[in-house]
């Protein structure tokens, strides 16, 4: 075990003489049906951050022991429960049991990925969140997210150099919350206009990026009453509208509030196998069908005081489709590619300039092969699925981001699901990755019987 | 002849009447007003009686040849910790007295037992330091901790005071009920000092004595600097509601008018099954909240875990022999973080992201979501009520009101010992009995945390 599986341990102390009963009871949580966090509070709380005179709520990857409680009465923040750097899932003293999102697991992965392939530098394999590498795309030099919509020019703040905000772009790209994936973003935690000791005149007003009361909601707080209220399987979860709802993150897939999916309950967050995988929700409306045109395809602005009306106490950001592809898109945005013209058309010869996400599968020529659920190159359902299906319909089911992508990080660079120069066209058996939907193209020209040109897709 | 026959008749009526008032005292109901008894039974003019001593100290009782001050014939431990299989001891002429200390297997009182401690009562697991309060009238030394945990003295924050586990007591300095942080004497320096309950400095220099045990229960106490002797705190003391008068300092006796003479401490006693929680309907009630006054808002908002805001507790200076330790708001919680200052939480002192960094006290429990469904008292998980609760004539409530009763320390702790460590009227970390989220197989849904917590016991629908 880990140090901090053995301090868990030790500080149980009467836990210790229960390990056979623990051992059995890991069973029980972890089984098919399981509904959300199932276990002793004690496991992740503690009241006043003092056990026999002693701190014992613990920090980050080194699982540091901190005097200061953590927020919500919690024994770990969000990187020491989830980031353990042991098992894919750790079952906590009683029964508890958590995925880890950095693990040295020889067994393999979760569905996301695994954010230590990035550890000593290999930026290119996933997300730098800076909960667990400090922030610093500098190796790569990427300066704001590939395929951002409006590039540098994105925000106010999201890549603000220097002053309060950091000394890198992402110096604050979080798990979770402002400039992060989880929970509830683009959302004003606190802030007050500072003004001078004559009481009038404003020194910072909540516009200025300096201001230093100024606290964007992330991390815990932009998860807050979700891990509670959460269940496994289908989640159907109304559109984020604003501000911060943690029933509402509760009910969103993997806490991305307003995002649909349906959780593996058999192997609980994992992608196994053709049966025994998660289901992402998917469409073909066009962006901003169920949120709102230009900005607030994305933006769900505030009226409150903040920032902007982008960012205040009741702003927030929604999911375009509510899919996995339009979750991605809010960073993602260029290379948002349907073939619609939402984002960017085709051009005047309609072949796609970018790879299609949230596109259906053609039902015809090479694509009308793939009908197995391979979890190289998952796909996107049109409806929320109940469970998972070894079933690829084309005409019907979507290729989106994370056919190609895992969305934490992967051994491979551009964080995909294989290695793109070790996929062959023209003479390899291999089904997986790209030669999962383009099911001819690894064949060879004289063994073929379907004309890759012959798809129906223009291409 | 006949005087004689009147006499002997007078004499037997007399007799019957004396018995008749012998068969009265020891039926006194329940509900009588405090202390109520033979003086016979806790006083001995001379310690000497047919000849021998009949003074005892101590769990053992042991005779002492020496007589106990205020010519009492038993001290505090020989009389609340008399080693029975009884949670309520009975002395011979009828007083009965709480025991703090036994192993009454029907159950303890209202503060727990200590017992536990030492093992002379089996709790839940093995006797321990962790179980209670190591008053060293009773029990060992705390074999764990240097000073109480949320100390707002404790290193490295600079102290002007200090704690020693060695002399933590039930009564005076370094204890609870009493007199607190006040000086009985000063004297020189002997040669030779007694280092239990003195401080002692270099020779020539005044050495300071406070007031612990039996001394603790009377004190210097009034407005002001205009303080006078208070004492008698058992014989003036009575059943039932203490202290709603806001300012302490205008009794005669104002430890007789506090709960459970814990100076200016404001609560109500259970007059139906004294000094017990039994049930929704049968229970102490215990005071909490803030005044809505400057005053009560700068309590509320005080961080105690500092040595800032000194007159949040101490009264009258510092070791003096008028001054005291106070009970902020009065309040069952203000009491508690007079040494475990650092866990006050009552909303205030959240930080930006305005989560509880603690768990709260004196802290209204929320009239909604999943604390709207406390409505029924659980002993395991009582609650404080607000100032307007506590009215002449009052008694239990087997009600619980979210947006108007609190959480508060009692809440979850009890005051001197109980079966689980933390001093927790549950066992937070076991097993098989402990409190467990999400899938309804808690033994304890409905209790402890989930009181309160009522979603989170049972699994998502």
């Amino acid at each position: 075990m880990n140090k901090r599986m053995m301090k868990n341990a030790i500080l149980a102390g009467a836990a210790m003489l229960a390990l056979p009963v623990a051992g059995a009871l890991l069973a029980l949580p972890g089984s098919a049906g399981a509904s959300g966090i199932v276990g002793q509070c004690a496991d992740c709380h503690t009241m006043h951050n003092s056990e026999q005179g002693q701190s014992v709520a613990v920090l980050g990857l080194a699982g540091t022991d901190t005097v200061t409680p953590i927020q919500n009465l919690l024994r770990m923040d969000c990187i020491a429960c989830h980031a353990q750097d042991d098992t894919k899932t750790v079952a906590l003293t009683s029964g508890s049991i958590v995925p880890q999102v950095y693990h040295s697991d020889p067994t393999g992965d979760l569905a996301a990925g695994n954010f230590k392939y990035i550890e000593g530098g290999n930026n290119r394999k996933g997300h730098n969140v800076a909960d667990l590498f400090g922030g610093g795309s500098e190796d790569n030099g990427l300066t704001f997210p590939p395929g951002d919509l409006r590039g540098a020019a994105h925000g106010s703040d999201f890549f603000t150099t220097g002053g309060a905000e950091g000394a890198s772009p992402f110096d604050l790209f979080t798990c979770a919350g402002a400039r992060g994936c989880h929970g509830t973003r683009a959302n004003l935690l606190a802030g007050d206009t500072v003004y001078d000791v004559d009481g009038t005149t404003v020194l910072f007003g909540m516009a200025d990026a300096l201001n230093p009361t100024i606290v964007k909601r992330t991390g815990i707080a932009a998860i807050s009453g979700a891990h509670h209220n959460s269940q496994d399987g289908a989640k159907d979860p109304a559109q984020a509208t604003g501000g911060h709802d943690g029933f509402n993150v509760a009910a969103s897939y993997r806490f991305i509030d307003g995002l649909k999916g349906t959780g593996n309950t058999a192997a609980r967050w994992q992608n196994v196998d053709s049966t025994s995988h998660n289901e992402y929700f998917g469409s073909t409306n066009t962006l901003g069908t169920d949120t709102g045109t230009g900005c607030n395809r994305c933006h769900v602005p505030g009226t409150q005081d903040g920032v902007s009306s982008r960012m205040t106490f009741d702003s927030t950001l929604a999911i375009p489709n509510q899919t996995m592809s339009g979750f991605c898109t809010t960073c993602h945005g260029n290379f948002h590619s349907s073939g619609g013209g939402d984002i960017a058309s085709n051009g005047a010869s309609g072949a796609f300039l970018r790879h299609p996400s949230d596109y259906v599968i053609p039902n015809a020529g090479e694509y009308a092969d793939y009908t197995v659920f391979n979890i190289t190159a998952p796909v996107a359902r049109p409806t929320l699925a109940d469970a998972a299906s070894a079933v690829v319909t084309p005409g019907t089911d979507m290729v989106m981001c994370l056919s190609c992508h895992q969305a934490h990080a992967t051994p491979h660079d551009g964080m995909l699901r294989f290695d793109y120069q070790a996929i062959v066209a023209g003479n390899t058996a291999d089904k997986n990755g790209c030669l999962a939907c383009h099911t001819t193209k690894g064949v060879a020209v004289a063994d073929r019987t379907t004309n890759p040109g012959n798809s129906g897709g223009g291409f | 002849m006949i005087t004689a026959k009147l006499s002997k008749t007078r004499l037997t009526l007399l007799g019957l009447g004396g018995a008749a008032a012998l068969l009265l005292a020891a039926a006194w109901p329940a509900a009588a007003a405090g202390l109520v008894g033979q003086c016979s039974d806790c006083h001995t003019m001379h310690n000497s009686e047919q000849g021998a001593a009949v003074a005892r100290v101590g769990t053992a009782g042991t005779i002492t040849a020496t007589p106990i001050q205020n010519l009492l014939r038993m001290d505090c431990i020989a009389c609340h910790a008399q080693g029975t299989g009884q949670r309520i001891a009975t002395l011979p002429g009828g007083s009965t007295v709480p025991q703090v200390y036994h192993d009454d297997p029907e159950g303890d009182l209202a503060a727990g037992n200590y017992a536990y401690i030492s093992g002379s009562k089996q709790g839940h697991g093995e006797p321990s330091s962790r179980k209670g309060h190591n008053v060293v009238d009773l029990v060992e030394q705390d074999d764990i901790l240097t000073y109480p945990p949320g100390f707002r003295h404790a290193p490295p924050t600079s102290g002007m005071g200090d704690f020693d586990v060695s002399r933590f007591t039930c009564a005076g300095t370094m204890g609870c009920h009493g007199y607190r942080g006040q000086v009985l004497a000063t004297s020189e320096v002997a040669p030779e000092c007694n280092p239990e309950f003195e401080v002692c400095g270099e020779e020539g220099e005044a050495e300071l004595v406070y007031r612990t045990g039996l001394s603790a229960l009377s004190g210097y106490d009034g407005a002001g600097t205009s303080t006078t002797l208070k004492r008698g705190a058992h014989h003036n003391n009575y059943d039932g509601l203490k202290n709603v008068n806001q300012n302490p300092n205008f009794y005669d006796s104002p430890l007789a008018h506090s709960y459970r003479f814990i100076r200016s401490l404001r609560g109500y006693g259970n007059e139906t099954n004294r000094w017990q929680n039994l049930n929704a309907n049968s229970h102490n009630e215990y005071s909490g909240g803030y005044a809505a006054t400057p005053l009560g808002d700068a309590i509320k908002g005080t961080e105690f875990g500092s040595t800032t805001s000194c007159s949040r507790c101490h009264v009258g200076g510092m070791n003096a022999t008028d001054s005291r330790l106070t009970t902020p708001g009065q309040t069952m919680t203000g009491f508690c973080i007079t040494c475990h200052g650092s866990f006050h939480s009552a909303g205030v002192t959240n930080g930006a992201s305005g989560a509880f960094l603690r768990h709260p006290s004196d802290y209204v429990i929320k009239n909604a979501g999943e604390y709207a469904a406390y409505t029924v008292y659980s002993t395991t998980a009582p609650v404080a009520r607000p100032l307007d609760f506590f009215v002449d004539g009052m008694g239990s409530s087997g009600e619980v009101r979210p947006g108007q009763d609190l959480v508060m320390c009692l809440s979850c702790h009890m005051a001197h010992a109980s079966p689980y460590e933390g001093m927790l009227r549950f066992d937070y970390a076991a097993l098989t009995s402990g409190m467990r989220a999400g899938d309804g197989n808690s033994i304890k849904a409905g209790e402890g945390c989930l009181a309160c917590h009522t979603a989170k016991g049972g699994p998502m629908p």
